[in-house]
């Protein structure tokens, strides 16, 4: 069993890159950990329909991934990961027909402006798309966010280069450490 | 072709929050932009929205009427209605207004050379309205922080570091993949100011970037973005549980688990591997 297991949840709409992030991500663990308990923790998810995959870290440390469908009739799914989650990522593939209601419903959800809990926007399927189009885009989203009081990070990811997945990753790892270190508050009246 | 400009109020005062139904107001009208090919852009200043349409005569027409009609606005006045031989705009696209944002104040200055030669105010209130959209001020500045002083041109303001230690900062939104870079700096800077204010003095003493200049660069850059606020910085006087504290979830709080974690994943981040895996 590991000592330290966290959570990264991946929602996102059919086809956003869900699957592919996983596996992106798992085979690049520095450690390869027994079968057995990874492949028991994954299969009691892949039934319900949750993606899963892991990052070892070491022996006793890893980061579960979960892929998540976006649509609301599976929120009753994204509740199986909000214990011990290290951060939330919200896969939106680019196009015209964007949902905006399944990226709201997902904040609504997870209510990161409330927990805390770091959340990434990756935009997918984008490496084609022109600048200014991108950049449209993404104000479009970063308006989404202000209305949830979120200032959160909205990058282009693509989950099939290993380099892109893990910016993800170090963009949650910055997000974290900015909530858990916090010399800076004493200093601060606000 | 035609262009249509409506200027719209939202019913309440929302200040510097923006309703969700704003959100979907501009979301039907975007699917019907695709669907009829029409071109512009979604202004939001406050409680003003100012809409140009650009496109064919019927669809734009049709694109301005349901704007009218859309209860969620409480007024829409159509300020332009004209024909064009080329549209100003390529795409459907929408802008916060920030008062900061020195590219975002040319954008607009020149958007409003573009429309004024076929101006029809109806009341002078809309004058009014349009008018505020374009002399939004460096107003998230306190005073005695470096402003813009003349509305409508403004200059580049350097701020300099005696300037910064005085102040908090507080980020927006994340600057855009291409306005810059994200370097592992960047990205704990933003990560640390996002939506809250943090003094600038922290900063300094957290050593994120090789040199003070580097951080006052970055910082300078974030301000011409338009998505920094300042405020002054207050000395804590005895216990003052502080605004900016973020709430902390129990397993953040179990902090030597944290830390083991939190050193892997770095290790592993920033490990170099090999291509072919
Ligand atoms: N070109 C491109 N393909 C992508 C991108 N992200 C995912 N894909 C591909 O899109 C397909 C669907 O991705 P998948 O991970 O199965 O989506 P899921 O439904 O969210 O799990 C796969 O073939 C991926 O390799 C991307 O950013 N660009
Ligand atoms: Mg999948």
């Amino acid at each position: 069993m590991d000592r330290i297991y966290k959570k990264l949840a991946i929602v996102g709409e059919v086809g956003a890159g869900k699957t592919q992030l996983i596996h992106t991500i798992s085979e690049i663990s520095p450690f390869a950990t027994e079968a057995r308990s990874s492949v028991d923790i994954g299969k009691e998810f892949t039934t319900v329909g949750i993606d899963y995959g892991r990052l070892s870290l070491a022996e006793d440390v890893a980061l579960g991934l979960y892929g998540l469908p976006g649509q609301k009739r599976f929120s009753m799914l994204w509740d199986m990961v909000t214990q011990g989650l290290w951060g939330l990522l919200i896969l939106a593939k680019y196009s015209d027909n964007f949902a905006l209601e399944s990226l709201q419903t997902v904040i609504d959800h997870f209510a990161p402006h409330r927990t805390k809990v770091p959340v990434v926007i990756g935009i997918s399927h984008c490496e084609n798309t022109d600048y200014a189009d991108l950049d449209n885009f993404i104000e479009y989203l970063q308006v989404v966010l202000a209305n949830y009081d979120l200032a959160s990070p909205i990058y282009p990811v693509d989950p099939r280069d290993v380099e892109s997945s893990i910016m993800v990753l170090q963009l949650f790892d910055a997000l974290n450490d900015s909530y858990s270190n916090d010399d800076w508050i004493e200093s601060d009246a606000g | 072709m035609k262009r249509i400009v409506c200027l719209c109020t939202l019913p309440q005062s929302f200040q510097d929050n923006l309703s969700a139904y704003l959100m979907d107001a501009y979301d039907d009208l975007r699917k019907f932009n695709i669907e009829y090919d029409i071109k512009g852009i979604f202004i939001v200043y406050r409680n003003t929205v100012l809409l140009v349409l650009e496109g064919e005569g019927k669809a734009v027409a049709r694109a301005a009427y349901k704007t009218r009609m859309d209860t969620r606005f409480k007024t829409c006045s159509i300020i332009v209605n004209c024909k064009i031989e080329t549209p100003y705009f390529n795409r459907w696209s929408i802008r916060l207004v920030k008062p900061d944002s020195e590219s975002q104040q040319l954008f607009l200055n020149r958007l409003k050379k573009e429309l004024e030669k076929d101006f029809v105010f109806e009341s002078p209130k809309d004058r009014k309205l349009y008018e505020d959209i374009y002399i939004a001020e460096r107003n998230q500045v306190p005073a005695g922080a470096p402003a813009a002083s003349g509305a409508g041109a403004p200059q580049a303001q350097e701020l300099k570091h005696s300037d910064l230690v005085q102040y908090s900062v507080s980020l927006s939104a994340w600057p855009k993949p291409t306005q810059m870079k994200l370097t592992p700096p960047a990205m704990k800077t933003c990560s640390l100011i996002s939506n809250r204010f943090v003094p600038y003095q922290t900063l300094i003493d957290r050593k994120i970037w090789p040199t003070e200049a580097d951080l006052e660069q970055f910082i300078n850059l974030l301000y011409s973005l338009g998505t920094l606020s300042l405020k002054m910085y207050q000395q804590p006087a005895g216990v003052s549980p502080a605004q900016a504290e973020p709430q902390k979830t129990a397993e953040q709080k179990t902090s030597e688990k944290q830390d083991r974690f939190s050193q892997l994943i770095k290790k592993f981040i920033t490990s170099p591997r090999s291509k072919v895996n």
